[in-house]
C-alpha cells in the first residue's frame, strides 16, 4: 500500500471522522479509521459499530491496500506535518504504516482492515432519493417522540415505511410513538423502495443523521442492507444499524373521526401553554383545556403553588369538553410544525387526541394522549 | 495476520478440564444450531465456568462450525483480539465489585440493534451473582424476551446469589468436581508440573482445577498457606487472629467469599477427621486445634450448613467483615 495526499485533503478526511470513533470500547479496532486506497481514490471509514460514516477522498495511488489506524493520532499527525503533501507506504505483510513529510517521518502500527466492523455504503443515487429539506423534516418531526427506553422493543425508534396516498402518490413516511404520543410525518421521494419493507431506526443513528443534513444540499439517498440503512450524499455515506423489533400497528391509534374540532393559531396555544404551564407541576406538567363555544381555556392548578389561565380565541365546533393535557407532550409537537394555525380533534376527555396543520396538504399529523386529572 | 497455525483461541473445548456431562450438552445443542437462550454456569471458584463459556462462543461464532472452533477464520480472528461486535461481555467492577444496573442497561442497548456480523451473538455475564438486584431485576426483562439468534451465558458461584426469578429463566448447569487424580494427570500433562508438585497442587485443589493452577503459583500458594494458618488460629478462639481475618475481608466481598471456601474446607476436614476418614482431606498438613478438633461430627456439619447461609448473606450487601467476624466467634465460642 502506497499513496501521497494533500494535506488539506487528509485532514478534511480525518477531522470529520473524529466525532464518531469511540475511544472507551474495550473493542480496539473501534478507535482507528479505515484507509483503503484505490487507483479511484481513498476511502476511509469510521464506526462505533452503532453509526458510520464513509468518505472519499482524493490521492495519487502508488500501491493500492488497506489499513486501520488510530483515527486521534492519525489526525494529530495530519495537523501537523510540515509539508502540503503526506506520503503513506505500507511495506508488504507489514502492519507498521510508514508516514513522511518533509524531514518529518511516523512509523505508525496499524490493526488489519479484515478485522474491522463491517460497514454497509450506499452510492450516490441508489435506492431512492429524498431532497435535503424533506430528510431533514421528517427527522425533525419524529425524532422527539421516539422511546428512550431501550428495553421497549418497536418503540425505541423511528418506524419508516413508504405508503400509498390518496391519489396513487406514494411518500416515504416516518412514525415514533413512546406510548405517551405519536408523530407521523411523510415526504415524497424519487426512486426505489424495497416493496412491502419497513425499518426500525435507532434514536442516535437519526440524531446523528441530522446533523449531516442540510436545508441546501441536493437530495440524499437512502439505501437498505439487512443490518444498516445508509444514507449518501455526493462522495459521503452515512450509515445507521437498525434495530430488532416491530413497530405497532400505529394506525390503530390515530383516531379516525372527531366529535370536536378546534382550529386555533399554532403560536398563541404554544406561547399560552409555555406561561399556564409555569404553575403546573414540574413532573407531567398537567394543564387543562376548557373548549366551549368560540374559545379555548388552557388552566393549570397546584394547591401548592397556585394557578394560571389563558383564554385563545379559537373556532370550535362540536360540544363542549373539558381535557387534560400534559403541556410538554403538546408544545413538543407544536414546536416541530410549519403552519401558522393548528386543527386539534378530539373524542371525548379520554380519547387520543389529535394535531394536524390547520392549513395545507402536509401529510403529517401528532397523536396526544389525555392525561386523566382531577 | 494469516499464520497457519491457530496462535490463540478465546476458547476451545479442548481447554476444559474435566464436567464432560455439562459439556457434551452445551456442544450437542450448539452443533444442532438449537443452543438455549440463557444458560447458568454454576460452581466454584476455579472449576472451569468461564473456561466453559469462552468455549461456547467461540463453538457459536466461529465461522466454519467444526467440532472446535478453527482459530483461522475472521470471527476466530475477531474474538482472540476482543474485536467481535457478536461478544458482549459484563464484568464486575468498582470499589464495591458489583455489577451495575448501568452495565445491563448497556447490553440492552446493545441487543436492540441487529446483529452486525456472525449468526449469533452471546452475552457473557462474568461473576453474575455480583448483580445488584436491580441489575437483576433489569436483566430480567432481557431473559423474558431474548432477541432472536441471542444467548446470554451466566456464570455464578453460588445459585443463592441470584433471585430465584432469573435463575429460573436460564438452564442451570451445576460443574461438579473434577476427581483428583485426574486434575493430577491435567497438570503433569498440559500445565508442565512435575509430579511431585502435581500430587500436592491436584490433593490441594479438592478437585478444582483453577486451584490447582494457583497453587503450583508459588506466591499464591504462600498466601493461601498463611491465610489457613490464620484461620485455624481464629477458629480455635485466638482473638488477635479473628481480628486480623475480619480485616482482610472488610469491604472485600470477592476476598470474603474466598476465605468462606477455606472455612468450608477446615470444616470438611474437620468432619472427616471425627469419623476417621483422613484418606479424603483437602488440607492433610494443617493441623486442627480448639472446637475443630473437639466437636462432634454432627456439629460440625451444622457449621458447614450455615455457612452456605454466609454465602447468600454474603449477597445482600451485608457487610463483609462483619459477616465473618460473626461466623468465626461463633465457631470458636462452640
Ligand atoms: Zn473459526
Amino acid at each position: 500500500m502506497e499513496f501521497r495526499i494533500a494535506k488539506d485533503e487528509l485532514i478534511r478526511a480525518l477531522s470529520r471522522v473524529q466525532g464518531i470513533v469511540e475511544k472507551r470500547s474495550t473493542n480496539p479496532i473501534i478507535a482507528n479509521v479505515l484507509l483503503e486506497a484505490g487507483s479511484d481514490g481513498m476511502k476511509v471509514s469510521a464506526t462505533d459499530t452503532e453509526v458510520s460514516l464513509v468518505g472519499h477522498y482524493t490521492i495519487e495511488c502508488i500501491q493500492p491496500g488497506r489499513l486501520t489506524l488510530g483515527a486521534r493520532q492519525l489526525y494529530e499527525i495530519a495537523r501537523l506535518v510540515p509539508t502540503d503533501t503526506v506520503s503513506f507506504r505500507l511495506p508488504e505483510g507489514s502492519f507498521l504504516m510508514e508516514i513522511s513529510s518533509g524531514k518529518a517521518q511516523f512509523k505508525v502500527l496499524g490493526l488489519a482492515a479484515d478485522d474491522y466492523p463491517p460497514i454497509a455504503e450506499g452510492g450516490d443515487g441508489e435506492g431512492l432519493q429524498i431532497e435535503a429539506a424533506d430528510l431533514k423534516a421528517l427527522v425533525d418531526k419524529t425524532l422527539f417522540s421516539i422511546s428512550g427506553d431501550d428495553t421497549r422493543t418497536g418503540l425505541n425508534g423511528a418506524h419508516v415505511e413508504v405508503t400509498e396516498l390518496a391519489g396513487g402518490r406514494t411518500h416515504l413516511r416516518y412514525v415514533s410513538t413512546d406510548g405517551h404520543r405519536l408523530s407521523l410525518a411523510g415526504r415524497k421521494f424519487s426512486g426505489n423502495w424495497t416493496a412491502d419493507r419497513s425499518v426500525l431506526l435507532p434514536k442516535k443513528g437519526l440524531a446523528e443523521l441530522r446533523k449531516l443534513v442540510d436545508v441546501g444540499d441536493g437530495p440524499w439517498s437512502l439505501l437498505l442492507s439487512d443490518t444498516q440503512a445508509v444514507f449518501s450524499r455526493g462522495s459521503t455515506s452515512f450509515s445507521m444499524r437498525l434495530l430488532e423489533g416491530d413497530f405497532p400497528d400505529y394506525k390503530q391509534v390515530v383516531p379516525g373521526g372527531w366529535q370536536r374540532r378546534i382550529l386555533v393559531q399554532r403560536a398563541h396555544v404554544s406561547q399560552a401553554l409555555k406561561r399556564v404551564s409555569i404553575l403546573a407541576s414540574e413532573k407531567s406538567h398537567p394543564v387543562r383545556f376548557h373548549i366551549s363555544d368560540g374559545t379555548l381555556i388552557i388552566t393549570a392548578k397546584q394547591p401548592e403553588t397556585g394557578e394560571a389561565r389563558e383564554e385563545l380565541e379559537a373556532q370550535v365546533e362540536g360540544q363542549d369538553l373539558e381535557i387534560g393535557f400534559n403541556a410538554r407532550y403538546f408544545l413538543d409537537a407544536l414546536n416541530v410544525m410549519d403552519t401558522d394555525s393548528i386543527a386539534i380533534e378530539i373524542g371525548d376527555s379520554l380519547s387520543p387526541c389529535l394535531v394536524r396543520p390547520g392549513e395545507g396538504e402536509a401529510d403529517e399529523l401528532f397523536v396526544v394522549m389525555p392525561m386523566r386529572l382531577e | 495476520m494469516s499464520t497457519d497455525e491457530p496462535t490463540s483461541l478465546f476458547g476451545r473445548w479442548g481447554d476444559i478440564k474435566g464436567h464432560e456431562r455439562v459439556v457434551a450438552a452445551l456442544r450437542r445443542a450448539i452443533a444442532a444450531g438449537r443452543p438455549h437462550h440463557a444458560y447458568l454456569l454454576l460452581g466454584p471458584r476455579g472449576l472451569g465456568k468461564t473456561t466453559i463459556a469462552r468455549a461456547a462462543v467461540s463453538a457459536l461464532l466461529c465461522e466454519l462450525g467444526q467440532s472446535e472452533p478453527c482459530g483461522r477464520c475472521s470471527a476466530c480472528s475477531k474474538l482472540t483480539q476482543s474485536m467481535h461486535t457478536g461478544v458482549l461481555q459484563v464484568e464486575p467492577g468498582g470499589k464495591a465489585n458489583t455489577i451495575t444496573v448501568d452495565q445491563i442497561g448497556e447490553v440492552q442497548r446493545q441487543l436492540a440493534y441487529r446483529r452486525l456480523e456472525g449468526e449469533w451473538r452471546v452475552v457473557l455475564i462474568h461473576d453474575a451473582g455480583l448483580m445488584n438486584d436491580s441489575a437483576q431485576n433489569k436483566l430480567l426483562k432481557t431473559l423474558e424476551e431474548p432477541p432472536d439468534g441471542t444467548v446470554i451465558i451466566l456464570t455464578a458461584v453460588h445459585p443463592g446469589q441470584l433471585l430465584q426469578t432469573v435463575r429460573s429463566r436460564c438452564q442451570k448447569l451445576g460443574l461438579g468436581v473434577v476427581p483428583v487424580d485426574a486434575v493430577e494427570r491435567w497438570l503433569v500433562e498440559t500445565k508442565g508440573a512435575g509430579p511431585t508438585m502435581a500430587r500436592v497442587a491436584a490433593a490441594g485443589s479438592r478437585g478444582i482445577p483453577g486451584t490447582a493452577l494457583t497453587l503450583l503459583d508459588p506466591e499464591m500458594g504462600e498466601e493461601r498457606r498463611e491465610r489457613l494458618t490464620l484461620l485455624t488460629r481464629a477458629l480455635a478462639g485466638d482473638a488477635g487472629s479473628i481480628g486480623e481475618a475480619v480485616s482482610l475481608v472488610d469491604r472485600d466481598k470477592l476476598g470474603c467469599a474466598e476465605m468462606l471456601v477455606l472455612v468450608q474446607e477446615l470444616l470438611r476436614d474437620a468432619i472427616a477427621r471425627s469419623v476417621g476418614v483422613e484418606a479424603s482431606l483437602v488440607h492433610p498438613d494443617v493441623s486442627l486445634a480448639g472446637p475443630l478438633a473437639t466437636l462432634p461430627g454432627r456439629a460440625l456439619a451444622d457449621y458447614a450448613l450455615r455457612i452456605e447461609d454466609v454465602q447468600e448473606k454474603l449477597t445482600r450487601n451485608v457487610h463483609p467483615g462483619g459477616l465473618m467476624e460473626g461466623l468465626l466467634l461463633e465457631i470458636s465460642g462452640a
